[in-house]
Order: C-alpha cells, then structure tokens, then sequence
C-alpha cells in the first residue's frame, strides 16, 4: 500500500494525464449532444498538452530565460515551443467546430445527435 | 448580432478596459525577447480588446470597431507579413526565412532578433484578425456578412 | 514546496474534469471549462513554462469562453438529453481500453521530474547554449519558436488564418435549398 502510494505522489501529472485522456475518450463516445462531445475533444487536447509539458520538467531548474551572467540550469524549452502551437492551433479548431456546431442547429433544430427509431433508414 | 449589453458599469468600465488591455498586448509583443510572451498572446489580448465594445455596444455605436471584411484583410495581412519576410530572406541571398540575410543592423545576432521581431508582429496581427473575424462569423446571422 | 502545490493542483483539476463530465446544464459546463482552462494555466506554470501557462490562460479564459458563449446565445442550455444506459456503459470500453495502455506506457518513464531524462539531456542543451549567441534573445522559447523552428510558426499561423475562413465559409452563405 505504501508502495502504490509512493508510486501515486511520484508520478502525479502523468496520471492527471491518463486520466484527462480517459474522461475525454469517454465524453467523446457516449454524449449525444455535440458541445459535450467536443468538450471531450477539448480534454483530450489538454491532457497531450500536460503530457508534453510534465516530461519537460526538472526539479532543480528555473524557467526557460537566460539571465546574461549567471549560469542557471533551465528547464527544457523544446516541448514548451511545440505545445505553443499546439494551444493556438486547438482554440482555432475550436473555432470552426462551434460555428459547424451553429450550423447544425439552424439547419436541424438541435446539436444533439438524432435518434433513430426502427424502421427509418438515414435520415 | 446579438443585443448589447449595456448597463452604467460596463460603460465606464469599456474605455480603461480596452486601454489597459491594448497597452498590454503591445507590451507582451514588444518583450517577447526578454520575458514569457511573444506574439500569440499579444494578438489574443488585441483580439479580447476589440470583441469587448462589440459586446457591450453593439456595432453602430460611436467606437471604431473592425468591420468584418477588414478583421479579414488584417488576418490576411498579418500571415503575408510573415512569409514576406521570409521570402524576403530567399530573394537577398540566403535559405528562406534565414534572418541573418535582412538588409538592416550590423551584427548577425542583432538582424536575427530583429526578424524575430517582425514575425512577431505579423503573428499578433494575424492572429487578432482570425479572433474577430471567427467572433463574427459566430456572433452574426447565418448567411450575411457579420450580422446587423 | 512547488511540487506540494503540483499535487494540490493535480487534484483539483481532476476533479473538475470529472465535474465537467457530470454537469447537465450547458452554461455551467462553459464556467467550468473556464475554470479548468485558469488551474490548468497555474499547473503549467508551477512546471516551469511560463509562455504555454501565459498562452493558455489567455486562450482558455478569453476566446474559448467567448466562442462557447456565442454558440448558448442560440440554443437552450438545458436542453440536455442523455443517453441511454448502455449506450454509456459500452463507452466506458474504449475509454478504459487507452487508459491502460496509456498507464502501461507511463509506467516505463522517468520519475517526474528528472533531470537526467532523454527529453531534457538530447537536443535542448544545444539549442540554451546557443540561442543567446546566435539570436541575442534571452527568451529560449521565442528563439526557437520563431527562429529556429520558424517553419512551423509560419505554418501556424497560416492554420489559424484558415479556421477564420472555414468559419466564414461555413456561416455566411445562405442555405440553398435547390442542393
């Protein structure tokens, strides 16, 4: 018990991770309405982005700005870069499946996923 | 568009809002070099500064707001601006978007960090015009340009 | 002391998620993305990267809520049907599925946190040691960002003027019922 408590308080953001990952698959299958789902989506994106960001970390480093003169140890700005566009390129994304969302529902009525009921074929 | 919401607060509140968040994007893209920031966002605080008279006033009120065509063009600007100076780069000499080749500053590393510069900027430009011109597409009626 | 107040915030924003799995009003869900956008902002920058906590607390407070709020003017925040019973049981499949494969592949990573770990020790000491002396930015990041990643920069940027267009193409033209 000690031991997966030690396991559980070493390895925090990568279980937050695991876990992000897993209510963001769930959201996106079960909903019908599509702002939960893409919700969902949204989650899922954040949990790649603290993934990024929690193997990027060190205990014994400052942000990733030199200070001319000192010697710092810093922490690791590659990831940092690639979840920058990862974010802005997630909120522009973002963008497109709301105004497809506003779309649905002037077309349809509703954002939710249309039942079927026996004997209807496709629409 | 959808109705304003006006009330006596967010009237006085609009003006030093607006103000203070415009001087700040400036001020997060001018320092991008020296502390966390750069040009993204600068160009969401821009974009944040120019929705919210929009919120509270509507359209036709006495704010110049952004027409929708020109939210646009100023995306589109901003985007061209970066692959000017790239293109730029390859015309003078060098690989594209190769700073080191830019007709200005005397030292390699001052011309690098003055390209950076200027792809910040059409970044942030670029960036503010794809946040407001997606906040009208939203914020308006379907099939008309921007609502109202 | 940072890493005490990693835990905290590893907790909390748990349990927002889960939160924003449970609520049934659509306004409510738009305030809770906003507040797990602000705590997941706090976390990034605990873990030592300001620019990406700065960049996310802007996107996730501002725009994001502004987009979500621009959809619930139009429809009815609770009008909320939920799924039948199987339906979310079955779901539960998938989701567990990539939840273990993920923990199996977490459980072969360096403890959180060190510093002799293959992403830190690669390719990055090159890039601290020179991006001073090549580009006079103390500003790692946006010397990558913008200098020697600049390809993707420029590529992003081009992404983001397309959402804008897809969203004009997508909502300003009138519905045309002779397709």
């Amino acid at each position: 018990m000690a031991a997966l408590l030690d396991y559980l308080v070493n390895r925090g953001p990568y279980l937050l991770f695991v876990v992000l990952a897993v209510l963001g698959v769930y959201l996106m299958t079960s909903h019908r309405n599509y702002l939960k789902a893409m919700v969902g989506l949204y989650l899922f994106q954040a949990s790649v982005i603290l993934f990024f960001v929690a193997i990027a970390f060190r205990v014994d480093s400052s942000i990733p700005i030199l200070v001319p003169g000192r010697t710092i140890t810093l922490s690791n700005p590659l990831p940092h870069a690639l979840m920058l566009t990862a974010i802005v390129v997630g909120v522009a994304t973002l963008g497109v499946a709301v105004a497809i969302l506003r779309r649905i529902q002037a077309e349809t009525g509703s954002i939710e996923e249309p039942r079927h009921e026996a004997g209807e074929s496709g629409r | 568009m959808i109705q304003p919401f006006d009330s006596l607060m967010l009237r006085t509140l609009l003006g030093p809002s607006v103000a203070a968040l415009q001087l700040f994007a400036l001020y997060v893209l001018m320092h991008g070099h020296y502390s966390p920031g750069g040009g993204f966002p600068a160009g969401i605080l821009l974009a944040a500064s120019m929705i919210l008279p929009l919120l509270v006033k509507g359209r036709g009120a006495a704010w110049r707001t952004l027409s929708p065509r020109g939210a646009v063009t100023l995306t589109a600007a901003g985007v061209l601006l970066y692959a000017l100076v790239g293109v730029a780069s390859l015309l003078l000499g060098g690989t594209m978007l190769d700073y080191s080749w830019l007709p200005f500053g005397d030292d390699v590393a001052n011309r690098r960090s003055l390209g950076i510069l200027l792809i910040e900027v059409g970044v942030t430009i670029g960036v503010a015009g794809a946040m407001v011109s997606i906040f009208y597409s939203l914020a308006g009626d379907i099939g008309q340009e921007g609502g109202d | 002391m940072i890493l005490y107040v990693i835990k905290v915030l590893v907790v909390l924003l748990a349990v927002t998620a889960l939160a924003v799995v449970r609520v049934r009003d659509l306004f409510a869900l738009v305030l809770l993305l906003s507040v797990f956008s602000g705590l997941f902002g706090t976390l990034l920058a605990l873990m030592g990267a300001p620019d990406v906590a700065f960049t996310e607390g802007v996107v996730g407070s501002s725009v994001s809520t502004i987009f979500f709020m621009a959809l619930l003017w139009r429809i009815d925040p609770l009008a909320l049907t939920r799924a039948s019973v199987p339906r979310r049981l079955v779901s539960w499949i998938p989701a567990v599925a990539i939840g273990a494969l993920l923990l199996y592949g977490v459980d072969a990573l360096p403890v959180f946190g060190e510093p002799t770990a293959p992403p830190t020790t690669y390719l990055s000491p090159e890039y601290i040691d020179r991006a001073y002396g090549d580009t006079r930015t103390p500003n790692v990041v946006t010397a990558i960002l913008a200098d020697y990643r600049s390809f993707d920069t420029l590529i992003e940027a081009t992404v983001v003027l397309t959402a804008a267009l897809a969203c004009l193409l997508v909502l300003q033209r009138k519905h045309d019922p002779t397709v």
